[in-house]
């Protein structure tokens, strides 16, 4: 499968910059492709428009040339977000968290971590970090093809982000999924993917 | 086993609404006793037997009391729900149904919190006939704009969270969303505001009564018995007034305080206090 984003323009309601320019990237499954970007630079707000969380305001995002938006149920590309505590209902036990996303593979949960004990609890129970691997486990349904990961282990210390990354490696090559890799850490990305996405290399970011 | 802050609360809650039910139900019971007039017992301060006094007819003042707070609770429980609904109702449509039902909602609200609270309520209800029925429309018409404002901010806030959308996009449906998502979140604030509603509905029947405006002299209602005390104050039967009025501030009191309660007990960040 290729997820297509063509031509996308982006500018916030009110705000005098425009965050894309007539940008295009294509994914293809299995890859994994690095974006590093500075602050303020709209990697969230791509990571968001080809996920379909937020409309360009021009250019289309498609899979397999059928736009992204016309997806009504389980949407195959998903997005992981940068701060878990946000997109994770504080009144849910952990178990119910993960199960909106159907049935999550026993080796998924064991890969990232989690362990038994957590699923029990509310978020406000957990850190930030063990939020985040529930997050991805989420992320991981069975009908996933692609995942937008938008700095996920930015609050991990390094030992956990290697575990992790490992992990999600090895799942998304097993199950030929696709990844755009958001990091602010070039050694990561460098580690991680097969082909950078790079603004400072002539993308049109503006 | 320990007795945490939780648990601590969780009983008293229960004791204080066991108290509210069994003045609410004796009241009811009670109305012959509250009506009763004996004139060899007239003007008694407070003793053993009549331990709230007597009035100028000879009636109980302690009946007369439980049967005002019971009729006090009454209209309370009545139209702080009904308010609350229409709180509900008006505050989900302007969040969901579009601009156009947003704005009327809003000019709707600020039209009737523009206009003095009790003027308003003596208005209705004297518009209405006064009585029973004219005291509850008028609160009812003058109670919900607070909590259709909550509610209306918190479903706007609801549709733009992020667990919201991310649940849409992990193929959740819509009637899942609310009911998951959406009414864990509302029904607390509900529920606490509709139990603060009660304080409220409570302080101005007895307000609006005791300005002539609202129940019928005949009745047993706290704001009844405060007006007419008065003119027996000079004479020094200052228990007429006492011991009601502190009652009407004591379940005033007791339902706001049921209200904090809620709001703890319902908040999940509290689970280990």
């Amino acid at each position: 499968m290729i997820l297509k984003g063509d031509e996308l323009s982006f500018r916030y309601e009110g705000a005098d910059r425009q965050i894309l320019n007539h940008f295009s990237l294509s994914i293809e499954s299995g890859e994994i492709v690095g974006l590093n970007a500075p602050s303020g630079f709209g990697k969230t707000t791509l990571c968001k428009i080809l996920a379909g969380y937020q409309e360009p305001d021009s250019g289309v995002v498609t899979l397999d040339e059928r736009p992204i938006q016309t997806y009504r149920r389980y949407c195959p590309v998903q997005m992981i977000w940068q701060h878990p505590e946000l997109v994770i209902n504080p009144r849910l036990k952990m178990s119910q968290v993960l199960a909106e996303a159907g049935a999550i593979d026993e080796h998924i949960v064991n890969g990232l971590g989690i362990k038994k004990g957590w699923m029990n609890r509310y978020p406000i129970e957990l850190s930030g970090g063990e939020l985040q691997r529930f997050c991805i486990a989420r992320a991981l349904g069975t009908e996933t093809k692609f995942i937008m990961a938008d700095e996920i282990t930015t609050m991990l210390d390094l030992l956990t982000q290697a575990q992790i990354w490992n992990f999600l490696k090895e799942e998304t090559l097993k199950r030929d999924i696709g990844m755009l890799v958001v990091s602010h850490s070039k050694a990561l990305l460098e580690q991680l993917c097969s082909r950078h996405l790079d603004v400072h290399n002539g993308l049109k970011f503006c | 086993m320990s007795i945490n802050r939780r648990k601590a609360m969780l009983v008293l809650l229960v004791l204080a609404v066991s108290f509210l039910l069994c003045i609410l139900i004796a009241g009811v019971l009670n109305t012959d006793a509250a009506m009763k007039t004996d004139f060899t017992r007239k003007n008694q301060p407070p003793s053993l037997r009549y331990p709230f006094g007597t009035d100028w007819m000879g009636r109980d003042m302690f009946a007369r009391t439980i049967a005002g707070l019971s009729m006090s609770i009454r209209i309370g429980l009545l139209t702080a729900t009904i308010s609350a609904l229409i709180a509900f109702a008006l505050g989900s449509a302007a969040a969901v149904m579009g601009k156009t039902v947003d704005i009327f909602i809003g000019w709707l609200i600020d039209l009737v919190m523009g206009i003095p609270h009790i003027l308003l309520l003596m208005l209705i209800s004297f518009a209405c006939g006064k009585g029973f029925r004219g005291i509850v429309i008028g609160i009812l018409c003058t109670h919900w704009m607070s909590l259709a404002r909550v509610i209306r901010g918190e479903v706007l806030q609801l549709k733009q969270s992020g667990y919201v959308q991310v649940a849409a996009k992990l193929g959740t449906g819509r009637l899942r969303i609310v009911t998951r998502h959406m009414l864990p979140h509302l029904v607390p604030q509900f529920m606490v505001g509709l139990i603060l509603l009660f304080p409220h509905a409570i302080l101005h029947e007895a307000s609006i009564t005791f300005l002539g405006f609202g129940l019928s002299p005949e009745q047993p209602a706290i704001g009844v018995i405060l007006s007419e005390s008065i003119r027996y104050l000079l004479t020094g039967s200052w228990w007429l007034a006492v011991f009601p009025g502190i009652s009407l501030s004591l379940i005033v009191i007791l339902f706001d305080y049921i209200g904090g309660m809620a709001r703890k007990l319902l908040d999940p960040a509290s689970a280990h206090e």
